[in-house]
């Protein structure tokens, strides 16, 4: 009974440490204060959602770029554009059994022309899109497919030594 | 330097860009095309003597996105069929890439979701390309002027994948129904999110 109740607290103890991942749910102006970020830093911000095909492929090279980044000069922030009411059914699963541990907001306002814009004029709302800025440098690179680890490597690397 | 470089492939890929995408503009008049239905019979807007204009939709059996806009996509051919503007769905995804977009599970799809309008194979992908079709769904609704189709509309459905219900921006529907008052749509243009359309390699 004891090695029960024991076997149980463990069960949820590795239940809550895999479910660290937590996905923060941003609004429309949660992401224009996120795109004016005014730190002097270079921003990643990759537009995807686990719906989407090409976008899930990318992410495990996302993750080493992520892991190999030296986060005092690079920050990485993952946009899901997944369907909000289905965030527990599919995202959340996702991101738990990939165990990615980059940071991952979920956009909730779905009215997407209100806001594709400001990530990018030119942007055509498709994903996987990856947005790089630096605000104070007046820094805003946009790639509007999807990209793999050299050519993110390098892309970083450049935008860095500007 | 690094500086000038990335100038230059930025500029050099617009030109590609350009090149490449030789597509439809609002007010263009579109070019008609012949593309076998899921009934094997070849099907060209032509062929709809009545119709003053058509909503058509780039659409996939398997992507999540256009799955949502599913039952909305029947319901614009419900509303709009009698009124001469009938739904045209058409496949244009690259089956190599996405076996559940061949002709045989559109066959499937079209017959077991009982879709009341033609569902049209895009094999080549030439009609996407030429309507500068992105994702799907992605749709262009057009409008017979002077016995020629003109680009009117292109864009998203609505602006709530979720929820029909919650969409207080019906682009589509606003758009035809300001057509049938004789009016061009107040919003011609929207972007369209969805699953990138399978290109072939």
């Amino acid at each position: 009974m004891k090695n029960l109740l024991v076997f149980i607290t463990l069960s949820f103890m590795t239940f809550n440490l895999s479910s660290a991942q937590e996905v923060r749910k941003i609004s429309k102006s949660d992401l224009s204060e996120i795109l004016n970020n005014p730190t002097h830093k270079l921003h990643v911000i990759n537009f995807w959602a686990s719906w989407c095909g090409p976008c899930v492929s990318e992410l495990p090279e996302f993750q080493q770029v992520v892991n190999n980044s030296d986060s005092s000069k690079v920050d990485f922030l993952f946009i899901s554009l997944d369907f909000p009411s289905e965030a527990d059914k599919k995202l959340l699963p996702f991101l738990k059994k990939s165990g990615y541990n980059f940071n991952v907001a979920l956009i909730t306002d779905i009215d997407y022309n209100s806001w594709i814009e400001m990530v990018d004029p030119n942007w055509q709302g498709n994903i996987p899109s990856t947005l790089f800025y630096n605000n104070p440098e007046k820094l805003h690179y946009f790639i509007s497919e999807p990209i793999n680890k050299e050519r993110l490597t390098s892309t970083i690397d450049s935008l860095l030594t500007k | 330097m690094k500086k000038k470089t990335l100038f230059f492939a930025v500029i050099l890929s617009l030109v590609l860009i350009s090149s490449l995408q030789a597509q439809y503009k609002i007010g263009d008049v579109i070019t008609d095309f012949s593309l076998k239905n899921v009934d094997n019979k070849m099907v060209s807007l032509s062929q709809f003597k009545t119709a003053k204009g058509f909503i058509i939709v780039f659409t996939s059996n398997t992507c999540p996105f256009a799955n949502k806009y599913e039952s909305r996509i029947k319901m614009l051919d419900k509303e709009f069929k009698g009124k001469n503007y009938p739904v045209i769905a058409i496949g244009s995804n690259d089956v190599g890439i996405n076996p559940g977009d061949s002709f045989e599970e559109m066959q499937k799809k079209s017959k077991d979701d009982s879709f009341t309008f033609p569902y049209l194979h895009d094999e080549t992908q030439e009609i996407a390309k030429n309507f500068g079709a992105t994702n799907t769904p992605h749709v262009f609704v057009v409008a017979k002027e002077n016995n020629q189709m003109v680009l009117k509309y292109m864009g998203a459905i609505d602006n709530n994948v979720d929820d029909a219900s919650k969409a207080d921006k019906k682009y589509v529907a606003d758009a035809v129904n300001s057509l049938l008052d004789g009016k061009n749509p107040a919003v011609s243009s929207t972007k369209a999110i969805g699953c990138g359309i399978k290109w072939k390699k």
